[in-house]
This record gives structure tokens, sequence and C-alpha cells, in this order.
């Protein structure tokens, strides 16, 4: 499945700005791997955008912000595969925002 | 150009949205901003009523329409800020502390809106009252003893306020 998201807020500075788009696309499980970025339906948080910091042993995936407002991957809690809806494979930024 | 496109394309059809917010609650919270609009809101109803009886002017009829504007969007804002108090600082442990929050706050919905629907000074007073119980209930979780004092300006009615230092 294919998403198209417009991000909102700046837990992913620098890498993904507010306003920016993503295109994101359901990967089968095993997948995804550390560092990815990835559309997560989370428990708490809802619908985010987070990169995957690690997997740990028990094949659940701990999610990380870029930015420093992020909240910590520790009070994120683990998730796991069936709640990662796609991974991120094209950024779509205004020319400015380019690095 | 691309990204031009896409807003384009998201301005017609409307793409949806995921977060990157910041996710951090910033941990501030302060009744005393839904007990200064609750206080607003009696102020505002005691400025219409004052206008009751009176043969307006023009002027008096813009006064008029701000000051219902205003009461109205001070009632909204008393509600909007003890959700997020409720929704965002109040967890298990709070209400633990402070059963009953839960019918509280929707007891000061209702009041909020009434305060929005009529000029009756009771129903600012009753939404004050109301708001002031909640100040109470979030010290505690705080720790914070409170106590009761009027306000120095008008409205001039009993607000409670944190013993800090």
């Amino acid at each position: 499945m294919l998403y198209i998201r417009r991000i909102t807020g700046n837990s992913m500075y620098p890498t993904l700005r507010d306003g920016d788009y993503i295109w994101a696309l359901r990967r089968l499980r095993g997948h995804y791997r550390q560092g990815d970025i990835v559309l997560v339906d989370h428990p708490k948080y809802a619908k985010i955008v987070k990169r995957i910091q690690s997997i740990d042993s028990n094949g659940l995936f701990w999610l990380t912000g870029d930015g420093i407002e992020s909240v910590s991957s520790t009070e994120m809690g683990p998730i796991n595969h069936r709640q990662i809806l796609a991974k991120m494979f094209w950024h779509i930024c205004p020319k400015d925002h380019k690095q | 150009m691309i990204h031009q496109i896409t807003k384009a394309i998201d301005s017609v059809f409307g793409i949806k949205t995921v977060s990157a917010h910041c996710d951090v609650p910033c941990g501030i919270y302060d009744p005393s901003t839904m007990q200064v609009a609750a206080l607003s809101v009696i102020r505002f109803i005691d400025q219409i009523n004052e206008l009751d009886g009176k043969e307006l002017t023009l002027a008096d009829h813009a006064k008029l329409a701000r000051l219902v504007a205003e009461k109205e969007t001070h009632a909204a804002k008393v509600k909007e800020e003890v959700r997020i108090v409720w929704g965002d600082y109040f967890k298990a442990a709070q209400f633990e502390a402070c059963p009953g929050t839960n019918e509280l706050v929707h007891s000061i919905m209702l009041a909020g809106s009434k305060c929005k629907q009529t000029i009756d000074r009771a129903a600012g007073e009753e939404l004050l009252k109301l708001v002031n119980e909640f100040a109470v209930s979030f010290w505690k979780t705080k720790g914070v003893e409170t106590f009761t004092a009027t306000c120095p300006y008008p409205p001039a009615l009993d607000v409670v306020y944190p013993k800090l230092g």
C-alpha cells in the first residue's frame, strides 16, 4: 500500500520538516531495518513518522525522532511490525530545505 | 518544483497528515489561564448588562458586539484550557488523587457552553466556581496548598491561588 502524507511538526527535524511531503510503501515483515524512516500507527501517539532506532532480540522495534524535540525512544516504547504502516522512500521538500 | 506541485495537489485534494510533532508535553500547566478567562467572562457579562435599558448609540452597538464576541471567546478558552490540563496532564495518579475530576471537567464544559448562550451573571459565577474547584484539584496533585482571595480587579470575585514560596 502506498501512503502520501504531509508532515506536521518538527520531531524529525532536520530530516523532515513541517510541511514536507513523504511517500511511503508498506513492506513485508523483515524488510524494515534500523535507520528506516517509517509511518507508525502508535497506540499512544496515533499516526506518527519516526526512525527505527533499533530492533531488539524479540523482534520489537524501538523508534526515535531525529529532532531534539522528539519524545524519547523509551517513552514511545517498543512496537511490533504490524504497527508499522510503511517505509518512507521519497521525501519532497521545498528547494530551500534541501540539505 | 515537485514540492510546489504536491502542495497544489494537497490544497485541492487534501493529503492526509502524519505527525512529527515534538510529542513532548511541555510540562507547563497552570490553571490561572482558565481562571482569568472565567473572570473575563463574568466581566463581559457585567459590561453587557450595564448597557441594558440604555438607548444605544452606534458606538454602543459596536461595543455590545465586541463584548458578546469576547464573552464567547473567553468561555471557549476556559473549556480549551481545562481540556488541555485534563487531557494532557491528568493521568492515573492524578485521577486517583482527585476522584471526581472527570465529572468536574464535564460540568465545566457544560457551564462554559451555558456562558456562551446567556448573559446571566449566575452562569459566569458558576463557571468560575467550578474552575476554582479544578484549580484546587490541580494544585493538590502538585502537592501545593491553595488559598482563596478576592482578585484585585473587576469583577473582584474569589479566586483560588497556590501558596508558593
